[in-house]
């Protein structure tokens, strides 16, 4: 009844961390598109609607919206194996580092460069993030 | 508590007064044993939030839960637990069964 593995990152304590996964995933996919998990609605990876999601605590990212459109009916498989993404994170309140859960199918040497791309994104959105105490 | 699954797995399951849920080896890299979430049917997105495809979630199993369920690992451990063997549910546990209609 469960599926799919899951590895886990850290990030710093940035309040829009959903954006800096999308600029890492849109590189990787630019035909890409977003699911909230609690919403139905498949939304590009290029969108200017994805700015209004930066505190989406869970969410999937697929390669492109086929992909997305027959994830149900497919389930994990050769098909789409490793096209579909999906994140879990809660803001840190306190600004102790945050883990990020990434589930993935497998971790292929494509995937752990995806990983490596993140955690090394996230360093970097932890320079340009102002004090929690002072964004909150 | 709930449990889902494939009509085979229901048929089996459904057959004997206390259910017992089999402890397996998940694809993946999830410890071996019987899986169960708190999310019911209607959660959004249910398939991709569990992993697997809509046809295993056809028929559910609600039960009472007492607390003895372990956390994934991560954070889908907030909804998804399992048992590291046999987990069994005795009729006084059970609330209810059937097919979801996913």
């Amino acid at each position: 009844m469960i599926g799919r593995s899951d590895y886990q990152l850290v990030a710093p304590p940035i309040p829009d961390l959903p954006d800096w996964i999308i600029q890492v995933c849109r590189r990787k996919w630019p035909d890409g598109v977003f699911l909230d998990a609690n919403e139905t609605e498949l939304i590009p990876l290029s969108s200017p609607k994805l700015a209004w999601r930066p505190q989406s605590e869970e969410f999937f990212i697929f390669s492109d919206r086929p992909t997305a459109e027959k994830w149900d009916d497919l389930g994990p498989c050769a098909e789409n194996w490793n096209r579909m993404l999906h994140f879990l994170w809660q803001p840190s309140k306190t600004g102790a580092p945050a883990p990020v859960t990434v589930v993935i199918d497998e971790p292929t040497p494509d995937i752990q460069a995806l990983l490596k791309d993140l955690q090394a994104t996230f360093r970097e959105a932890a320079s340009f993030a102002p004090p929690v105490a002072e964004a909150a | 508590m709930f449990h889902y699954t494939d009509r085979d797995g229901y048929n089996a399951i459904v057959s004997q007064p206390t259910w017992c849920f089999k402890a397996a080896q998940p694809p993946g890299n999830h410890p071996f044993g019987a899986y169960f979430t708190d999310l019911p049917p209607n959660t959004p997105n249910l398939a991709k939030r569990l992993g697997i495809p809509r046809r295993k979630l056809a028929y559910y199993f609600e039960f009472v839960d007492v607390g003895d369920l372990t956390p994934l690992p991560g954070q889908r451990g907030e909804h998804i637990f399992y048992s590291p063997s046999d987990y069994n549910v005795v009729k006084e546990r059970q609330i209810g069964h059937g097919e979801t209609g996913l």
